[in-house]
């Protein structure tokens, strides 16, 4: 399953939940597509695919958002919490914390839908959590 | 390049001794780690000219050819030995009707005839031993050769998987770079995670309220029956349509 199939297939899909998404492709050296969650407000969640996952991420903090004093205080606590997040973990881009989940490009569209709903709830819950370390 | 063919894992093995104990998938995430650290935003171009990726993808080039090459010696080295387990199955028979032969020779009191069949018995046996040692021979290299390609399909997952780790962290800071661009073209800034936790929550909020109301919402109870029947109302309006055609007149 290639970008534009994953956009076309979540484009029409509807969860048991009454979940919809709005999938936008963005060009470049790398496809990504940027998924929002209708029915829940939460974060676009973008996914890109290599040659042996989709990987989904969410975009959390940069930086410049973390408090200095706090920060290894904050850095320890995300290791501390990231087996207990359901399907996904942590990881930083650059100077960018994300939260993502990987699947085998192997996956059906089922699994896709079910990272992007787990990982926009986590996420969610991730920045409520993590408030305090932030400015 | 002609010992890479020989040997698509000598390279992969004296990368391994090289490295450390721990094995070469550990040397490819040491490199990636070195990369990061240096702050590096061309990460696939830095590995691949660091002694990774290009020799990585070389080596899975000859581990493929390798590979290819073992099944095909294995499929002919399959076939010779089918042929020679059929020979020696062939002989083992001619062997066993000898046998017979030279018992009923015996039983006959015929010794000359048990003689000569006795000596004939000798040369097939002699047969069936050359026989069994190349079938012998043949599942030796079977299995020597089954060894190879096994060993080889290791190696091979190996350095894809290794390849993998390389492609992906390349891959995923281009597609935050992609994402980051993306933002900038449309003039708009991701927002911080604060600001978007407030954005959330005062949706959240909202949608609480909204769930207040349709909870206070409560359906209409039946409108009170007009005092006056149907009937009687449609009595009333008759006289009037009666009374506004005779005016018309």
């Amino acid at each position: 399953m290639n970008t534009e199939d994953l956009a076309i297939k979540l484009s029409q899909h509807r969860t048991a939940e009454g979940f919809t998404f709005d999938c936008q492709r963005i060009s470049g050296e790398v496809e990504v597509l940027q998924v929002e969650m209708n029915g829940f407000d939460g974060f676009p969640v973008f996914i890109t695919q290599t040659q042996f996952q989709i990987i989904c991420i969410v975009y959390l903090w940069t930086e410049d958002e973390i408090k200095t004093d706090r920060r290894t205080e904050m850095l320890e606590m995300m290791l501390d919490t990231s087996i207990s997040i359901p399907l996904s973990s942590y990881a930083r881009v650059g100077d960018r914390y994300v939260l993502f989940g990987a699947l085998s490009v192997r996956s059906d569209l089922e699994k896709v839908v079910e990272e992007v709903v787990m990982l926009n709830e986590n996420a969610v819950d991730v920045v409520s959590a993590m408030e305090d370390f932030l400015v | 390049m002609s010992d890479d063919k020989q040997d698509p894992n000598k390279d992969n093995k004296s990368e391994g001794k090289s490295d450390n104990k721990a094995g070469v998938g550990k040397n490819i995430l040491e490199k990636i780690m070195n990369v990061i650290r240096e702050d590096s935003r061309a990460l696939s171009e830095a590995v691949m000219d660091s002694r990774g990726t290009r020799i990585h993808e070389r080596q899975i080039e000859v581990a493929k050819d390798s590979i290819k090459q073992a099944k095909r010696a294995i499929t002919d080295e399959l076939a010779k030995e089918l042929q020679s387990s059929r020979k020696l199955k062939i002989i083992n028979e001619r062997v066993d009707q000898q046998e017979q032969r030279i018992i009923d020779a015996l039983s006959q009191d015929d010794e000359a005839l048990a003689f000569e069949l006795a000596t004939e018995m000798v040369e097939l046996e002699q047969d069936r031993d050359t026989e069994a040692a190349i079938l012998r021979s043949h599942e030796l290299h079977l299995g020597h050769l089954t060894r190879q390609m096994e060993q080889t399909e290791r190696t091979l997952m190996e350095l894809e998987r290794q390849l993998a780790m390389v492609q992906t962290t390349a891959d995923i800071q281009k597609a935050t770079d992609v994402i980051t661009q993306s933002f900038a073209k449309a003039d708009a800034k991701m927002l911080s995670a604060k600001r978007s936790l407030e954005r959330i929550r005062r949706k959240q909020q909202q949608i609480d309220q909204q769930y207040e109301v349709d909870e206070g919402w409560e359906e209409p109870k039946e409108l009170p029956a007009s005092k006056k029947s149907i009937a009687d109302q449609a009595k009333d309006g008759a006289a009037d349509v009666l009374k506004r055609i005779i005016d018309k007149d």
